[in-house]
């Protein structure tokens, strides 16, 4: 699972569906299933949760469409920044509330939340190598 | 929310899909039934049964429910009321059932009056779009704006054609009818309809095609060239005024030419490459607008035709532009829209828990192509019965038409099924 080099903008950062609060909170965060394990899940297990979550329209991975900006386990917490392809995405709400359900169930998440980040903007060049196979583009 | 609230508006827009549907059936069987009456005078009460199952009762719905359900996405505020657009679905629903039947049975008066039904309809659909499109302010871009003045020349439309027949049942004033029937069909398809999708392609291409639009200037000069070929056309049409057809005629056709010209280049940098039915549909659709619009360009500057091939090319245009152009151009983006407002409630809350198949999963591909290939054929058969004068063909397009449409909105149905009947995790991936 490829992880995204891109640098995530935290000051940009707004999480799901609020404006302008805090992280951290509790309206953002998600309260995992773990019962207390020290560690928390690796980070390659975000990776793969998250990629399991595919486009309705194009059918790739939000991980290998570019969307997934960074992901932080630190112990039993997991942050993830995450953006879409565009503020109006249609889809935008449901692929939100699915990648912060699928973090969320992944075993030793003791907390999780997923920001909204638009800093940088998508742009098709964030698309990886087997998006851009399976899409025939360039 | 992100993107935009979409759960009640898919409602409503799914409700209009599927008085679109009833719509297509009307006009469909209609079609089936009085081919012939193609091989008549536009103006003849069967030929405006025809052209109105079509437009109002099946266009129009289908591009109602679309607007409502896309306008909110495309400015990022919600409409200004769901409340009115579910009244405006009910005044145009009625509307549609009482109109087909009045014209076929030449009952202008109950034309007029139930017209007056649907010119309300239109003023709360105009009202609801301009007042959100005011409302998303800054935001509210070349595309909103194409909704919005869409909207008012659907209004001037109606308005029109209901003093038409309200003038055809009691004589209300002199002056060639026919040339103000002229101005009603412009201003309707290429006021409404097409300034509509002079906006609305440049997004839902590009968001269904990993594309982007290149020239957004461009596509703002055909919008407004547009407006100016129709505010030149409209008066010029209805006084029977040649060199103001004429050259509002080309204006016209510069917008339409400029909007194509941006939508290939829009196309030719897509991410995407593969274009589904539904695409494909919409772009060969706006290949036959393109041809609808060329055809009417000669007309104009051919004044010294034979009548009755200018009735028969009135005719003509008619079936290319609406048959040929709005109904496979409409039809495509409900192979779009559709199975992603059904997967979106169907399958939306399950993303991230379990397994679901993807929206592009949703269609009958094989029914798609069955609607795309034959509804081709079904127009080529049309118009080579208009143009051998024989009603043999018109009766074998009639059937093509009922089995192109048969297809698609059979795929229609499996597609919504998943509504009442989802699919459960194994083999969607």
């Amino acid at each position: 699972m490829e992880t995204n080099p891109k640098e995530t903008n935290r000051a940009n950062a707004e999480p799901s569906g609020v404006q302008g609060s805090p992280p951290g909170t509790a309206s953002e965060s998600t309260q995992g299933s773990a019962p207390g394990f020290g560690t928390g899940p690796a980070k390659e297990a975000v990776w793969h949760a998250l990629s399991l979550i595919l486009d309705p329209e194009y059918g790739i991975p939000i991980t290998d469409l570019g969307l997934v900006y960074d992901v932080v386990v630190e112990g039993g917490e997991v942050s993830v920044a995450l953006t879409l392809t565009t503020p109006a995405c249609p889809a935008g709400q449901v692929i939100l509330d699915g990648a912060r359900h699928a973090v969320a169930s992944l075993p030793g998440v003791r907390a999780s939340q997923v920001f909204l980040v638009w800093d940088p903007p998508w742009s098709p060049e964030f698309l990886s190598e087997a998006a851009r196979e399976k899409l025939g583009g360039r | 929310m992100v993107g935009g609230p979409l759960a009640d508006s898919a409602r409503l827009a799914l409700t209009w899909f599927v008085l679109a549907g009833i719509g297509v059936v009307i006009a469909v069987l209609l079609t089936a039934l009085k081919a012939d009456a193609l091989l008549t005078h536009h103006a003849q009460p069967a030929v405006l049964s025809l052209t109105h199952a079509w437009v109002a009762g099946f266009l129009m719905s289908a591009t109602f429910g679309a607007v409502y359900q896309l306008l909110p996405v495309v400015v990022g505020v919600p409409l200004l009321s769901e409340r009115i657009a579910w009244i405006h679905l009910g005044l145009h629903g009625l509307s549609v059932l009482a109109l087909i039947p009045s014209f076929w049975f030449g009952r202008y008066e109950g034309v007029a009056i139930v017209g007056v039904l649907t010119a309300l309809g239109a003023v709360l659909y105009a009202v609801n779009v301009t007042t959100t499109v005011m409302r998303a302010g800054r935001s509210a871009d070349s595309v909103a704006w194409a909704f919005a003045i869409s909207s008012w020349w659907l209004v001037g439309t109606v308005l029109l054609g209901v003093l038409l027949a309200a003038n055809r049942r009691w004589g209300l004033w002199a002056g060639d009818p026919l040339n103000w029937l002229r101005a009603h069909a412009h201003i309707g398809v290429a006021g409404f309809f097409l300034t509509l999708i002079q906006g609305a392609a440049f997004r839902l291409v590009p968001m269904f095609t990993m594309a982007t639009v290149a020239q957004w200037g461009r596509v703002r000069t055909a919008i407004v060239c547009t407006q100016l070929g129709l505010f030149g056309l409209a008066p010029s049409l209805a006084f029977g005024w040649f060199p103001g057809t004429a050259l509002s005629a080309c204006v016209l056709a510069l917008g339409i030419a400029l909007s194509g010209v941006e939508l290939r280049r829009t196309l030719a940098a897509r991410r995407k490459k593969a274009l589904d039915h539904g695409l494909n549909g919409f772009l060969g659709g706006a290949i036959g607008f393109g041809g609808a619009s060329l055809i009417g360009l000669v007309m104009v500057f051919w004044p010294d035709v034979d009548p009755e091939w200018r009735v028969r090319g009135s005719v003509v245009i008619g079936v290319v532009a609406l048959l040929g152009g709005l109904v496979p151009m409409v039809s495509g983006m409900l192979c779009k829209i559709l199975p992603f407002l059904v997967w979106l409630r169907a399958y939306g809350p399950m993303v991230g828990k379990q397994l679901v198949p993807l929206a592009a999963q949703l269609p009958r591909v094989a029914l798609e192509r069955v609607w795309i290939e034959v509804h081709a054929a079904a127009v080529c058969l049309l118009l080579i019965g208009l143009v051998r004068g024989e009603a043999p063909w018109l009766w074998l397009g009639g059937l093509g038409l009922a089995v192109s449409n048969g297809s698609l909105w059979l795929n229609f149905f499996l597609v919504a099924r998943h509504l009442w009947r989802p699919a459960r995790g194994v083999g969607f991936r």
